[in-house]
């Protein structure tokens, strides 16, 4: 990737200012995902302390608002992984989901950045819900079990045979599934700050030349917001595509899970 | 004429995602149709449907990402 087309952010200022000897600064450039991750964090902490440090049984607007969005989404997963490991699983899925989501939506506000638009914060996710999918098929199957079902679950002879062709065939869409989970949501996200900043610098030229009309100078420090049409476009896909990761896992715990039942 | 390699692939590449692109929205295209047909049928599995279209839609669009994806790495 040589030239970035995204939209400046306060890393990359700081990195273009006088500052830009300092080392602090520089460390900040070399840890940009951390930084804004942090700023993630920091910020739904903060909004879930401040919901629930008041606990009430009548509930105000935050806890009430909190309330609903942890419920909707509990009823969803445990629709999907059934009450007994839906319960147990919720917390994990639940923080990808605002993870995710909030790092979307960070990439929207102005000197920000999503940091889920590195493939360097995308692809750790996605290896965690692997290995820990595998952690939970092979606790739950046991271990003989789990190669068992790897080798497509063989009963009589033709399929006995076929079983090393299964098993290669499991294996392969298994290692699969980190990479496609991975590979989206940093495409997705990519594509659409990318998306922002061509459409913000088209705004800046035509305005430009409207103003080169006028004052007979070019200008660049005001632009027409032509990305704005497509930021609420963003925000549908930031939800969708932290819905999306979320519900994957989901399933991938589920098929996990649901070998005992055939 | 003879072009060089970065021009070839600056003019091949918009192309191919263009191509991709076709294929993954005649794909989304028949998913939702499909999807929206099963909710008018049966109001109340709506939720059911969606969340199922949104997953198989967001399978289909992960295609077309990969020939973006491929577009920016080789860039």
């Amino acid at each position: 990737m040589s030239k970035s087309v995204e939209l400046p952010n306060v890393v990359t200022l700081l990195h273009e200012s006088p500052l830009k000897e300092n080392s602090i600064v520089h460390h900040l450039v070399e840890f940009e995902s951390l930084f804004f991750i942090s700023v993630v964090i920091i910020a739904i902490s903060i909004v879930f302390y401040l919901g629930t440090k008041k606990s009430r049984l009548v509930p105000g607007p935050l806890q009430n608002a909190l309330e609903m969005f942890t419920e909707s989404l509990f009823n969803l997963i445990e629709s999907i992984l059934g009450k007994k490991h839906g319960e147990k699983l919720f917390p994990y899925l639940a923080t990808l989901f605002v993870f995710i989501a909030g790092n979307n939506f960070l990439g929207m506000l102005p000197l920000m950045k999503s940091s889920t638009s590195l493939y360097t914060v995308t692809l750790p996710l996605a290896l965690f819900t692997f290995v820990f999918v595998q952690v939970v098929a092979v606790k739950h199957q046991g271990v003989i079990g789990y190669l068992y079902h790897l080798a497509g679950t063989p009963k009589d002879i033709i399929t006995w045979i076929l079983a090393p062709f299964m098993f290669c065939l499991h294996l392969v869409g298994e290692l699969a599934r980190p990479v496609s989970l991975s590979v989206r949501l940093f495409g997705n996200i990519l594509g659409e700050d990318i998306m922002f900043g061509v459409f913000t610098g088209f705004g800046v030229t035509i305005m430009g030349i409207v103003m080169m009309w006028f004052t007979g100078t070019p200008q660049t420090w005001i632009g027409i917001p032509l990305e704005l049409p497509f930021m609420f476009l963003g925000l549908m896909t930031s939800i969708v595509q932290a819905l999306v990761f979320t519900l994957l896992s989901t399933i991938y715990f589920s098929l996990a899970l649901s070998e005992e039942s055939h | 004429m003879i072009i060089d390699a970065t021009t070839a692939i600056d003019l091949a590449y918009p192309i191919g995602v263009g191509i991709a692109a076709c294929g993954g929205a005649i794909g989304l295209g028949m998913a939702v149709s499909a999807g929206l047909n099963g909710m008018s049928r049966q109001p109340e599995m709506s939720g059911k449907l969606l969340t199922n279209m949104i997953i198989g839609a967001a399978f289909i669009e992960a295609c077309v990402i990969y020939a973006l994806i491929s577009y920016f790495i080789i860039k």
